[in-house]
């Protein structure tokens, strides 16, 4: 559940926040010595309305909460106030939603052999701007993976060359919010699961290698 | 003393009624200009300053509406942190404004009263860190 990369470090322990795919923010905490046992409360609001209670607790073990999952505005302010049980703030923060922007990974990943050698990868766009799209490759003949070689562009769309038709290889792509547009605090979706090119030539060379995650 | 007191709240007042009108900008341009020049000088002036917990003031969510209050922002001197408006971001700003918002008023700006004169490093980052999130929601929204 913790996203390390988009971590808020306040002085009272650690709150992590991830806004999922610009559909629904989900707040952590918990995991740090300051807030063991405590049970923490989160109210939210976006703009100046009134501030409401956190949707749907996420609860430890111990019936304690851990986190909160709540929804995600793609315009206005959203104002987050973690308190412990003595009504003491914990944790406030007041960003744009899309400040701790996570993308989901892309859905369908299409790779084609060109006439010319090449391979064209695309993938369907998000819902919204501002994302640029890493593909990666390794040559995965028979079970022996070479390193990723990765390439970046915009959406959604892009020419891998300089890849052998006799040869077999693996691919993915993840989407990663560009800083200027969405901040330092966004992070990179999750990678595709690994989608596999045969040859074009032949394709039984590649039916033996494993599949990794 | 008074005179200049006066001249500056005179100027502020005239600044109130006469605002420019951001919805005739290239905004295409103004893009390239931020994503490759002024987002690299706002982060610069942040580096090292914990900026996450400076807790945003205002949003906006129209492109004109977003200059509009990053120029309001970015070239007018605060108590506190008066060098703003001269700071290598805020010229390329205006910069940008004038290069590519027709009509846009070339005139300069108050430097800041004596009042402001001492400077608060906190509050420039405070200042900046509103600055560069306006930013973010101007790439955000429509024109």
């Amino acid at each position: 559940v913790a996203a390390a990369a988009a971590a808020v470090v306040t002085s009272r322990g650690d709150v992590t926040v991830v806004c999922h795919d610009l559909e629904m923010v989900e707040v952590t905490w918990g995991l740090g010595p300051n807030h063991q046992g405590a049970n923490l409360s989160l109210e939210f609001r976006y703009g100046t309305g009134a501030l409401r209670p956190c949707p749907q607790y996420f609860l430890s073990g111990a019936g304690v909460t851990s986190g909160c999952i709540l929804p995600a505005a793609r315009v206005g302010l959203l104002e987050l106030a973690l308190r412990d049980g003595g009504g003491a703030m914990v944790f406030k923060a007041r960003q744009r939603a899309s400040t701790w922007l996570k993308p989901s990974p892309p859905r369908n990943l299409t790779l084609l052999w060109t006439p010319d050698g090449d391979v064209a990868v695309s993938w369907p766009a998000h819902s919204y701007l501002g994302l640029d799209y890493e593909v990666q490759h390794r040559e995965n003949s028979n079970g022996n993976e070479d390193a990723w070689q990765t390439t970046s562009g915009p959406c959604c769309d892009l020419m891998v060359g300089g890849l052998d038709p006799a040869r077999c290889y693996d691919f993915r792509v993840r989407a990663s919010p560009r800083a200027a547009h969405y901040g330092l605090e966004a992070q990179p979706s999750e990678w595709t699961a690994v989608t596999k090119l045969s040859g074009a030539a032949s394709t039984a060379s590649c039916t033996a290698s494993p599949t990794p995650a | 003393m008074v005179l200049l007191r006066s001249l500056f709240i005179l100027q502020v007042l005239v600044r109130m009624v006469l605002t420019y009108n951001f919805s005739n900008c290239n905004f295409a341009s103004i893009t390239d200009i931020y994503c490759n020049i002024i987002f690299h000088d706002l982060t610069g002036d942040l580096k090292g300053a914990k900026f996450a917990k400076f807790e945003q003031i205002e949003d906006c969510e129209s492109k004109p509406a977003c200059l509009l209050k990053i120029e309001n922002y970015t070239l007018n001197p605060i108590p506190g942190c008066p060098s703003l408006p001269e700071k290598i971001f805020a010229w390329r700003t205006r910069a940008a404004l004038i290069g590519h918002c027709p009509g846009y008023p070339e005139t300069e700006r108050n430097d800041g009263t004596q009042e402001m004169a001492q400077e608060v490093q906190n509050i420039c980052l405070n200042q900046t860190s509103q600055i560069l999130r306006l930013w973010y929601s101007f790439m955000q929204s429509p024109e």
